[in-house]
């Protein structure tokens, strides 16, 4: 290979600088430009960050309304047994009326109308006197099962007299459906 | 604070080989060893700069000591100069050209200063006092380097305040082991200076500048005064008692407590040209600091995305995790509670409400109600106006709507009447909240809240 003229030389010199000058241009704009693509998407995060702090504030007022509404009704609706609710209620209402001085009578349970979120109905039927009654109907949203009176009926008993006789019906809610669908808003 | 923060000054004569320090009753005396070119040896110097510093007990943080300090007569040059009185206006650029004129050394070259001398009005008379520049450099280099700030005047003025009358005509003999320092003073400042050997013909010299007093002070000054009293009267100085006490220390020290303004010897230069000299070499260190600050705080927004990005990113998605899990259980559950409370019909108010409102001797032989907010209620009252009255209290008490009696029969014997009532509870949210009252405290009392 022959050697290269000091003209050649110069313009070979002259071209790496042109070609170096070139490269770190075009180098430095494309990282400026992927700083900025990466400054944006963290601007953007930020933000996101923001409207989630903003949107999640009203979790802790419904959270402590939740909790107060479980310590009014005594329970937690996502810790019942779907399989035993119905059970456990009807024994409640037993013990319940037993222990407020009402003679139960005869207890009915059938299947409650899916299409209204009921698991099941009970029919109550007892006997006392009044005050026992009263405190029993009293007692008998806190018993700590989701449960909706349905009606109540009330007579005088002719042949004891100063006893009431209680016919009660009761619906069993179900919180399972209600989770699958949208909860009305009462 | 003002006096914590401005520690008492320090009073310093300088001689060729010796400084005295004195400050607040206490000082030190240090010898200034010279070297062959005739410069204050760097052994000297630095051991001088320690000593002071001690005496200072400064602290690195407090501002420089004012120093006042008094040069000895030798190389001290004095020249009377008369100015136009017009010229006071800048006096200084006045004596600057004479004193261009007059001293062997240019004023940029000299250490200089003056005082205006009593006179008539026409003309301005003034002594010009000039110590080579390096001296008085030397000397302030030494200083600053132990902390102070270094003002400059001659020694002999602050021993000439010493004496009972200082501006009378006399002469004062600073005795020291190195030579005699004769000054002659008139009117309060010096008009002639003679250095002499220790053993020169004193005698002449004090006869050759004049009758009057002469003050001695300085550590040879018991011999001078021997030599000298069958001569002239001479009286010695007062020397305040340890080292670093002499009586330039002691004027120096009166003249400040006086608050009198002195004869400063200062390094006056030309006003120099408002020039930026500015150097890279020199500040390289800086600039590099400073570009380094500069691309730091271009990338730092770039390295903040690059660093926090991936951990903002976690965090979003956990906060949208749980937001979807509170959403799936918490929702739920206060939507159905909210639902069964709203739908939980109002038994207890409702009978609540009928008992408040039947009247007296209601015979009940039942009742109904159901969750649409129906009910039925079947008995016997005395009369028919007991029937009407308790409608009436019933639709008062805003409970019900409108209660319908749907039959009213008396009974053969005529002593009753039986009837049937209906009434229907308005939707929850237009019925009214009940007071309820604690039974056990009004036990068969009407509420006050009902009709």
């Amino acid at each position: 290979m022959r050697p290269l003229t000091p003209s050649e030389r110069r313009t070979i010199r002259y071209a790496s600088v042109g070609l170096a000058i070139y490269l770190a241009l075009f180098a430095g704009w494309k990282a400026c430009s992927w700083l900025g693509r990466q400054r944006a998407d963290y601007l953007r995060l930020v933000a996101q960050g923001r409207q989630l702090k903003v949107a999640v504030q009203p979790f802790a007022d419904q959270a402590a309304v939740v909790k107060k509404l479980m310590e009014e009704f005594h329970f937690d609706p996502a810790a019942l047994a779907r399989n035993s609710v119905v059970a456990d209620a009807s024994a409640a209402i037993q013990k319940a009326a037993q222990g407020g001085g009402l003679q139960p009578g005869p207890i009915r349970e059938s299947a409650g109308r899916a299409a209204n979120k009921e698991l099941a109905t009970i029919q109550f039927e007892g006997t006392g006197q009044v005050p026992a009654v009263m405190a029993f109907l009293q007692r008998l949203p806190t018993l700590g099962f989701p449960m909706l009176v349905d009606s109540v009926q009330i007579s005088s008993d002719p042949m004891r007299p100063g006893q009431m006789k209680l016919n009660l019906t009761v619906k069993v809610l179900d919180f399972d459906q209600w989770k699958k669908t949208e909860a009305p808003h009462a | 604070m003002r006096e914590w923060l401005n520690s008492p000054p320090v009073f310093i004569e300088l001689g060729r080989h010796t400084l005295r320090a004195w400050r607040e009753g206490a000082g030190l005396e240090l010898p200034l060893e010279r070297g062959a070119d005739g410069k204050i040896t760097a052994a000297a110097r630095d051991l001088a700069v320690a000593r002071l510093q001690m005496l200072l007990g400064r602290k690195r943080w407090q501002p420089a000591v004012r120093a006042v300090c008094g040069l000895g007569a030798s190389g001290v040059s004095l020249r009377r100069m008369t100015v136009p009185a017009a010229a006071k206006g800048d006096l200084e650029g006045v004596l600057r050209l004479q004193i261009e004129g007059e001293f062997p050394l240019p004023p940029d070259s000299l250490a200089w200063g003056w005082r205006e001398l009593p006179g008539d009005a026409a003309k301005c008379e003034v002594l010009v006092a000039a110590v080579r520049k390096e001296v008085v450099e030397e000397y302030a280099a030494l200083l600053t380097a132990a902390g102070m700030n270094p003002e400059f005047t001659l020694a002999a003025l602050a021993r000439n305040v010493l004496t009972p009358s200082p501006a009378a005509a006399q002469l004062l003999l600073e005795a020291g082991a190195e030579g005699l320092e004769l000054v002659a003073f008139s009117g309060g400042l010096p008009v002639a200076v003679r250095g002499l050997p220790p053993t020169g013909p004193l005698e002449k010299a004090v006869a050759d500048l004049g009758a009057g007093t002469v003050y001695v002070s300085g550590p040879m000054a018991e011999l001078v005064s021997a030599r000298l009293s069958g001569q002239a009267t001479v009286r010695p100085l007062p020397v305040p008692a340890g080292a670093g006490g002499s009586a330039a220390t002691a004027g120096l020290e009166k003249i400040v407590a006086s608050g009198e303004t002195f004869l400063r010897l200062q390094i006056r230069t030309q006003p120099a040209r408002l020039a930026v000299k500015f150097s890279f070499r020199e500040h390289r260190t800086q600039l590099l600091r400073v570009a380094a600050l500069l691309a730091l705080l271009l990338l730092l927004p770039y390295a903040e995305a690059l660093l926090f990005r991936p951990l903002v990113a976690r965090k979003i998605a956990a906060f949208r995790s749980e937001q979807a899990r509170f959403a799936a259980v918490v929702v739920p559950e206060l939507d159905f509670l909210q639902s069964l409370k709203q739908t939980q019909p109002p038994y207890l108010d409702a009978l609540y409400v009928l008992a408040q409102s039947a009247p007296p001797g209601l015979h009940l032989d039942s009742i109904s109600l159901n969750q649409r907010g129906e009910v039925a209620l079947k008995g016997s009252l005395q009369n028919g106006q007991q029937v009407t009255d308790f409608r009436t209290k019933l639709i008062a008490s805003g409970f019900f709507g409108a209660p319908t009696v749907e039959e009213q029969t008396p009974t053969p014997d005529r002593q009753k009447v039986n009837f049937r009532l209906s009434a229907q509870w308005p939707p929850a949210g237009s019925r009214p909240v009940l007071k309820l009252e604690s039974p056990a405290a009004n036990t068969n009392q009407p509420n006050p809240h009902l009709p």
